[in-house]
């Protein structure tokens, strides 16, 4: 009986310390590392590629561009696979105007990330 | 003026980005923390304090416990469509969307929600803590404790490398956190009835002696770990993050003030039977209770909304 109180005691301790150290070491927190057009900046005539990179690979569940005009159709959107790079065009060129990039995703360490680039057509 | 604005100005632009979803998601999270805290600090409260039948009956332990982790398990089931709706644009039918459900729940957040849950559950051993059951119940709802806590390692900054040391610095600084925050309503509860006397003044004195250490910790532990998911001090003043950390910080020192008010003044003048000790101290506790609350909204809107 007692040592089944000193099991029942060390068990919580115990289950924690494994799972502490048998959990993989995979989960990695990504940080967005630059866009294209550049965050801030003014670009001459409708930018061919609109495009976000990471440092660790990135869910990406919503890349939305909005403009003078509302909503920008895109070619593509995100198929929510990890990457670490997406890039997509204009269904059509983008007239003057200031333009928003607003994405979303699922860092592998869990962690919601989200991000807004602002850009300047001229 | 200027210099003061243009140092707030990554807050400012974070706040100006913030919608009403993410807000939601702010305000839920703050109160799964504040539950499963209260919850786990009440188990090792009862562990620590209240061996007495009397005194464990008169700081309510019992409904508070498993009252607390039945309600963080609820916060903790919302929390799951409420980041799904936010990866979705922010929009309900994004919130029930099967796809978006899928890919949170795949992962670490997944893990968590599981590690959390089953915790959550073992908490509700703790209605039969004082029965036939005791040892057993006992047992399980200290293994719940130390699954919650060690679910909150799971997801996040805290999960990149050196895993192992940031996930035990964060394990110290939760369990201090939870040991304070769980006493403060048995606390509260057990400096109110005079006719609990002795044994309840003796209670405050212990939490007293005891507290000091496990603060201790508690700082030496947070400030480490954000030293090491700052990487230096500098973005303590360049970033919202930074910000936001010492605003947490600041209220920290008028909490740590509160804390020495009690040990050093409020709690002898309670044992020396001095007249209003007991509304002293128990304004003062309820005064705590509000900066926790406030401590709890700004760690979950820094990790809610920004990253080191």
């Amino acid at each position: 009986m007692n040592r089944l109180k000193t099991l029942l005691k060390i068990a919580p301790a115990a289950l924690a310390l494994h799972l502490l150290l048998a959990t993989p070491h995979l989960h990695a927190h990504a940080q967005p590392e630059g866009s294209l057009p550049a965050h801030g900046s003014t670009v001459t005539g409708s930018p061919n590629r609109i495009a976000v990179w990471f440092d660790h690979p990135m869910r990406l569940t919503l890349f939305e561009v909005s403009g003078p005009r509302g909503v920008v159709p895109l070619t593509q959107g995100p198929g929510r696979d990890a990457l670490t790079r997406f890039e997509t065009s204009p269904a059509a060129p983008l007239g003057p105007g200031r333009y928003t990039v607003r994405w979303r995703g699922l860092a592998a360490d869990g962690h919601v990330m989200a991000d807004e680039i602002y850009f300047t057509v001229r | 003026m200027s210099t003061a604005l243009s140092l707030l100005q990554p807050l400012l632009e974070l706040l100006a980005q913030t919608d009403g979803w993410t807000w939601l998601r702010v305000l839920v999270a703050a109160a799964f923390y504040a539950c499963a805290l209260v919850a786990v600090g009440g188990v090792l409260f009862g562990q620590v304090f209240a061996h007495p039948t009397g005194l464990h009956r008169a700081a309510g332990l019992r409904p508070l416990v498993p009252v607390a982790a039945g309600l963080a398990l609820a916060l903790l089931l919302l929390q799951w469509p409420l980041q799904a709706g936010f990866l979705g644009g922010g929009t309900w039918a994004a919130a029930f969307d099967p796809g978006l459900l899928a890919l949170v729940f795949d992962g670490a957040t997944g893990q968590r929600l599981l590690l959390a849950g089953s915790g959550l559950l073992l908490l509700q051993a703790f209605w039969i803590v004082s029965g036939r059951w005791r040892g057993p119940a006992a047992a399980a709802s200290l293994l719940g404790a130390a699954l919650v806590l060690l679910a909150f390692t799971l997801v996040g900054h805290s999960t990149g490398a050196p895993r192992a040391l940031l996930a035990v610095l964060l394990l110290l600084h939760l369990g201090a956190v939870a040991f304070w925050i769980g006493a403060l309503i048995p606390l509260y509860r057990i400096s109110g009835p005079p006719q609990l006397g002795e044994p309840a003044a003796h209670v405050l004195q212990r939490f007293g002696l005891v507290a000091a250490p496990v603060v201790a910790g508690l700082i030496v532990a947070g400030l480490w770990l954000a030293w090491r998911l700052l990487e230096g001090w500098s973005p303590l003043l360049h970033s919202a993050y930074g910000l936001v950390l010492l605003l947490k910080l600041a209220v920290l020192g008028l909490l740590l003030a509160l804390a020495g008010l009690n040990r050093w003044l409020l709690v002898p003048a309670l044992v020396a039977h001095a007249p209003r000790a007991r509304q002293r101290l128990r304004a003062s506790i309820g005064c705590e209770m509000l900066l926790v609350a406030l401590i709890l909204l700004l760690t979950a809107f820094l990790t809610t909304t920004t990253s080191p």
